[in-house]
């Protein structure tokens, strides 16, 4: 009767005590879970002891990532056009390549956070929340706008995916990923361009979204030992027309990198990456002008998106702890074939802060 | 007074009762590794046949030996206990190698001060490459902070055990 008394008159401190009880089973990994494991469970786990890292038992991972790219110069194939040959000016002949205005640099950067739930040693969940900013410099031949910057920014497409791991053994890793891309970023930004006076439609590539439910694949082989080294081919695919009836086109990559173990927390790599983007399906007609030549700067222009880019890229992992790491990548194109007349990429940069299991 | 004397003491047992919980399920200081590589035993009991103990009815008795740390003798009692209760599975009895007659399988953590003669009959499992211990069949390592084994197929071969393929494709091979 004390007891019961007891017990319910200090209700908080009695379900504190079993919170305790059931946070510690949880964290001291017990007999029974291990009792439980095949083979493949323990080849999964790492030797990391439990006492310098419980929050490695948590289903939860943490990704923070700053992406930063930017664009200069123009491709048509693979020819490379000077900003005279594509700023059409007053005397020269007017055509399909070349436009009175043109972009001359165009800086992207992107913070993603993806909060990962492991379900299972199998599956794994994941949402991504991109936050976009844009600038672009513009040259062009309309008065009060020789030189001019435009800029955008917002919360971009969410992503929810999962991972499947297809296999594992001593010597390898295989993982399937898919998921769907909600169109949650804006495709309605807008700016002074020198189309007309206030503010009108930005081109595509100021949008911030994509407009369309997209979903991304991801097959990855990961080769662990001697030589660690991964392939990945992943693809983004689109589907149906946005609110500004056109749609961005598909997207198809295989990368593969090579790791090299400088000490047991620092790992430098080298890898390369084949990307094959498609033309953008459809036209947003706000973006054209009333006159024989409809697209007054190329990144108007629909058809001119998209094209196959082989890239170089080199950087470090660094552990900093058992439970976070700090990743580091830059890329280069060695070679890009682009519809265009289409601004070209320059180089682009990773920075990508871990917490895991 | 005697109210406050209640209270008093009725928070000094739930802060008991508190602290007991908070403890009950502690386990003894044991490095995961050392989890890892129980369970890793366990597991080699079910991949590997003995001859003897399939003759064994109704359920067999298979008798794993531990040269072992305390803590991890008691840990591979409870995960036996636990395993027990699935009975498809040989009955694992977990012995100390200096008290053993018979050992199926027996776990050698460090060097041995002296012989046993129940180890002439025993597969052989070392804690590591720096254990030195003559007929040793499977010894752990570890590779990119991941638990494996190797197998020394000699030893295997010359012993009349019988390795499930399963466990040879997971295992390094030593030839």
């Amino acid at each position: 009767m004390i007891l019961t008394a007891s017990l319910s008159s200090n209700k908080p401190l009695v379900i504190l005590s079993l919170i305790l009880l059931s946070f510690d089973a949880y964290t001291q990994s017990t007999p029974t879970e291990f009792a439980e494991m095949s083979f493949e469970d323990l080849f999964a786990l790492s030797i990391d002891d439990e006492g310098n890292s419980k929050e490695k038992i948590t289903p939860w991972s943490f990704v923070y990532q700053f992406k930063l790219a930017e664009f200069e110069g123009y491709l048509d194939d693979d020819k490379s056009l000077s900003n005279d040959y594509v700023l059409w000016s007053p005397g020269d002949i007017r055509n399909d390549k070349n436009f009175p205005i043109i972009p001359t640099t165009i800086t992207q950067k992107a913070h993603l956070v993806t909060i990962g739930y492991q379900f299972s040693l199998q599956w794994q969940g994941h949402l991504t929340l991109p936050y976009i900013s844009q600038s672009t410099d513009h040259i062009s031949i309309v008065g009060n706008y020789n030189a001019f910057t435009i800029n955008s920014s917002g919360y971009g497409d969410t992503v929810l995916s999962t991972s499947y791991k297809l296999l594992e053994t001593q010597s390898s890793t295989s993982w399937l990923s898919m998921g769907i891309s909600l169109p949650t970023g804006s495709i309605d930004e807008k700016g002074d361009t020198p189309r007309a006076p206030g503010d009108q439609q930005l081109p595509y590539t100021m949008q911030i979204g994509s407009g369309t439910y997209d979903f991304p694949f991801q097959l990855t082989y990961q080769n662990i030992g001697k030589h660690d080294f991964n392939v990945s081919l992943a693809a983004t695919i689109r589907t149906g027309i946005n609110d500004r009836n056109y749609r961005l086109g598909n997207s198809y990559s295989l990368a593969s990198r090579y790791r090299f173990e400088l000490s047991p927390n620092l790992q430098t790599f080298i890898g390369g990456e084949a990307q094959y983007t498609q033309a953008i399906n459809g036209q947003d007609n706000a973006l054209l002008v009333p006159a024989a030549f409809i697209y007054p700067a190329s990144i108007t222009n629909p058809k001119y998106f998209g094209g196959k880019k082989i890239s170089l890229k080199t950087g470090f992992n660094w552990r900093l702890s058992e439970q976070y790491s700090l990743s580091i990548q830059v890329s280069k194109p060695l070679y890009q074939y682009l519809n265009g007349p289409q601004p070209k990429e320059k180089w682009r940069a990773n920075i990508q802060f871990i917490t895991s299991s | 007074m005697k109210s406050l004397d209640f209270k008093y003491k009725k928070m000094v047992w739930l802060t008991g009762l508190l602290i007991f919980c908070s403890h009950l399920n502690a386990l003894p200081n044991l490095s995961k590794e050392q989890k890892l590589k129980s369970a890793y035993l366990l597991n080699f009991t079910r991949y590997i046949s003995w001859s003897d103990i399939a003759k064994n009815a109704p359920r067999p008795i298979f008798k794993l030996c531990l040269q072992s740390s305390s803590p991890m003798f008691s840990f591979m009692q409870e995960l036996v206990a636990v395993s027990d209760l699935k009975k498809h599975h040989p009955k694992v009895q977990v012995v100390a190698i200096e008290q053993a007659q018979l050992c199926h399988l027996s776990y050698i953590q460090s060097a041995l001060s002296r012989p046993f003669s129940v180890l002439s009959d025993s597969l052989i499992v070392a804690d590591s490459k720096n254990i030195k211990q003559p007929s040793t069949a499977i010894t752990f390592f570890t590779e990119g902070r991941k638990l494996r084994f190797e197998i020394d197929l000699q030893v295997l071969q010359s012993s009349d055990l019988i390795v499930s393929s399963e466990l040879l494709k997971l295992a390094r091979i030593k030839r």
